[in-house]
């Protein structure tokens, strides 16, 4: 009986550990009223040579408007490797979830906009999205990478209504 | 030596005998290729290890201009050099799950993706990271072409 216990415990604790958690920041504390306000938009002149998709949706091409848009974004990977692999293989512990590797993304954003008055304003955004490893979660970046740059897009976006929220009011 | 030791011995000879031929047997890398000018370089590469090294699997790319193809074969020990048209691209490999990296290709930059075989439930399975210049040229010179 204990020992079933004491196996129940080990399993509820490994699940947990297999996780995937992200992280944004800045946390916009002001989001509880943008749901009532229109979405924005802002036609300028936009530099970005990436996918559309992970551009903020508040932005509209537009040649000839004076004001520039410029969004780009980074991203770095902290890897965790097989090398333990090795010493897992004889862990009995594997086979109820115990976690073999951890790897990071870490994606910053960044969007400057300078209007036909020449001022200029930035919005930055940090992700970082943790992934780990193990027999029932497979390594490879692409899916935290992209939840990432979504998230960062739609911190920038937000930051975007309300800056425009306010400059209105 | 009875006939248990005498067994142990040929299989252990047999093992090393076969492993030795799942490495790669190209030409040894030298140096980084210059990329094409509208094109990005990438390079897929294994550090020769024991563990898994029974296990290859097949690099593929992925991006929205050209569909899925196969880049080359990554044994143990080996990398892989392919041509990608600048914008996403999707760099994997499968065995009994799927791998993935992204990388965003400017044109004319070189890129390296490191592979390596984990753990898996029948079979080892495939991992994937993007590593930087630095920690690639101290690697990928241990590697050789896959054929």
């Amino acid at each position: 009986m204990f020992k079933r216990f004491l196996l129940l415990v080990i399993v509820t604790f490994l699940s947990g550990c297999a996780e995937q958690s992200m992280r944004v920041t800045p946390e916009l504390p002001f989001t509880d009223g943008l749901t009532n306000v229109k979405s924005t938009s802002i036609e300028c002149n936009i530099h970005y040579d990436g996918n559309t998709a992970y551009l903020p949706s508040g932005l509209v091409q537009n040649l000839n408007n004076d004001c520039q848009v410029r969004y780009s974004y980074t991203i770095h990977y902290i890897n965790g490797g097989t090398d333990m692999d090795g010493l897992n293989l004889f862990n009995p512990l594997l086979i109820v979830g115990f976690p073999m590797s951890q790897e990071s993304v870490i994606v910053e954003g960044k969007l400057e906009w300078t209007t036909s008055d020449k001022e200029s304003q930035i919005f930055t955004a940090s992700c970082i999205a943790t992934k780990t490893r193990n027999l029932f979660q497979t390594g490879g970046s692409s899916e935290p990478r992209k939840e990432c740059l979504f998230a960062v897009r739609d911190n920038i976006n937000n930051q975007l209504i309300h800056f425009n929220k306010g400059v209105s009011q | 030596m009875n006939n248990a030791k005498i067994f142990s011995i040929i299989v252990a000879a047999g093992a090393t005998i076969f492993l030795s031929g799942c490495g790669a047997s190209g030409q040894q890398f030298t140096q980084f290729a210059k990329p094409q000018p509208d094109k990005g370089l990438v390079y897929v590469y294994r550090p020769s290890v024991f563990l898994g090294s029974g296990v290859y699997y097949d690099v593929h790319v992925t991006n929205p201009s050209t569909p899925d193809y196969v880049a080359g074969e990554l044994v143990n020990g080996s990398y892989v050099q392919v041509d990608v048209p600048a914008g996403e691209n999707e760099v994997w490999g499968q065995t009994e799950s799927k791998s993935s990296v992204t990388l965003d290709v400017k044109q004319g930059e070189t890129y390296c993706v490191r592979g390596s075989v984990g753990i898996g439930f029948i079979v080892g399975r495939p991992n994937l990271e993007i590593v930087d210049m630095a920690i690639c040229q101290a690697q990928i010179v241990e590697t050789r072409a896959t054929k």
